[in-house]
């Protein structure tokens, strides 16, 4: 137990929430206590987002070296628009619009899988090429209009309970489910194994070609809610939703410590990072850095949290 | 030369020195297996930092002379201006016949594959798709041409 213990303090992890709360308290000493609760709830809203597609991201990048779902973006953007289209306002129609988007985000899985084994292509440019057509779907299907999200769903995607955004605690749920999962069970030991040695995973009998299938199933489904969420949260669906998600999605996977070469998920350093990459922007904002400052300081104290992360776990 | 346009000879220029300077230098040759057998690499005694700083190094002299060459093109610069070259210079390697895990490298075949892609997005104009499906079309045109070389090279014996 105690051995467990002192491997939990060894965890990469902790970097991440330690880095967060330093960003935070620098951000309330600058403007002197005031605000700390909203910006803190105000990353919980935001950060969530990144969390969720985060999660996908990192049994992806788990399953081995190369493995990445750069889809990611572009499937969000087409389950908004076609969970926004849908549902056309009309709370009837929810239930409808959450599944067709959700069908959609599995059938861009599928591609992707399709392309990475059988064509055999480099996940890297498949999932990106498939997402150049799955971003023109989502412009030639949701053409130019801006349809509001049913008032259910915004009101899920917005609604608070004593600060802390209901959307959050789903996640964070859906993040318990997924750590154990991943310690668990068959399927996310494999993934785990699969990532450590694909070889040897397969030497050992393990299901290598349908755990990475469905691995990249999970990663579109969790782009998918995503998307759904996200177009309840802030009045609809945009074609330009998913931008923001690509390097942020890849970027809370490794500042939380999971590992760039797989094998080694890390779902607690998700919401750490991803916290992390909220209140760094917020912090940046209120000292009043410029754009390009600002660009510069996340990219240098981002690397400097990874450096820090990965100092240690190098020595095996 | 008025015959032939400049970029045309500076494509295969450029893809020539490269294609001698990594295929029979000895710089080349660490740089190549720093890719295909790192662990054998550092046994022999090669330092894997000092040949990834040459390597990216070298990746940002390139980037540099792309920029410029692109800022005779546009002749202006902003910050978003090369946005879409992450892709390029990804798929176009790839495309030339190089393996996405290293070692393995063509730097004529980048050079192709690069005028492929280059010419994929002309070819695009030229059929007059609707706006909405540009993008599409050229992801569409990357996996087809990707699938076209996966199934040439599946007679090639697998690792």
């Amino acid at each position: 137990m105690t051995a467990s213990l002192k491997r939990l303090g060894d965890q990469p992890w902790i970097w991440s929430f330690l880095a967060a709360t330093a960003v935070w308290l620098m951000t309330i000493a600058f403007t002197s206590g005031q605000g700390g609760g909203e910006i803190l709830t105000s990353a919980l809203s935001f950060g969530t987002f990144t969390v969720i597609v985060g999660l996908g991201q990192m049994m992806v990048i788990t399953t081995g070296p190369g493995n990445v779902d750069l889809s990611i973006p572009a499937t969000m953007t087409l389950s908004g628009v076609i969970a926004m289209k849908v549902m056309d306002t009309d709370p009837a129609n929810l239930l409808i619009g959450i599944v067709a988007a959700l069908s959609a985000s599995l059938v861009v899985g599928v591609a992707n899988y399709i392309l990475i084994r059988l064509l055999r292509i480099p996940p890297i440019i498949a999932t990106l090429s498939s997402s150049f057509l799955v971003l023109s779907t989502a412009i030639s299907y949701g053409r130019g209009i801006r349809i509001k999200p049913p008032v259910p769903l915004a009101d899920f995607a917005t609604e608070r309970l004593v600060g802390i955004p209901v959307v959050a605690m789903f996640v964070v749920a859906l993040s318990f489910l997924l750590a154990i999962i991943l310690k668990r069970t068959i399927y996310g030991r494999t993934v785990s194994a699969i990532g450590q040695n694909e070889r040897a995973a397969w030497l050992a009998g393990l299901n290598v070609k349908s755990v990475r299938f469905a691995t990249y199933l999970l990663s579109s489904l969790f782009a998918g809610i995503c998307g759904i969420v996200q177009s309840g949260f802030s009045g609809g669906a945009a074609l330009n939703m998913g931008d923001d998600f690509l390097l942020a999605s890849i970027a809370v996977v490794v500042i939380g410590g999971t590992s760039v070469a797989g094998g080694k998920a890390n779902v607690p350093g998700i919401w750490g990072a991803a916290m992390f990459m909220y209140l760094l922007v917020t912090m940046l904002n209120i000292f009043g850095a410029s754009p390009g400052v600002r660009l510069i300081l996340t990219g240098v104290i981002i690397i400097a949290v990874i450096t820090l992360a990965g100092g240690e776990k190098t020595t095996r | 030369m008025p015959w032939v346009p400049l970029p045309i000879i500076a494509a295969i220029l450029i893809g020539g020195i490269v294609h001698v300077a990594l295929m029979t230098s000895s710089l080349g040759v660490i740089g190549r297996g720093a890719g295909g057998n790192p662990k054998a690499l550092q046994r022999a005694g090669w330092s894997m930092l000092k040949t990834k700083v040459t390597m990216f190094t070298i990746a940002g002299f390139f980037g540099v002379l792309a920029g410029l060459s692109l800022l005779g093109l546009t002749t202006s610069a902003d910050a978003h201006v090369a946005d879409r070259y992450t892709l390029y210079s990804i798929a176009g390697v790839i495309l030339g016949g190089g393996e996405f895990i290293g070692g393995r490298v063509s730097p004529l075949g980048s050079v192709v594959g690069a005028l492929t892609l280059a010419l994929a997005g002309a070819f695009l104009i030229f059929l007059k798709i609707s706006p909405d499906w540009q993008i599409g079309a050229q992801g569409a045109i990357l996996i087809i041409v990707l699938a076209m070389r996966a199934l040439i090279s599946s007679g090639e014996a697998r690792r």
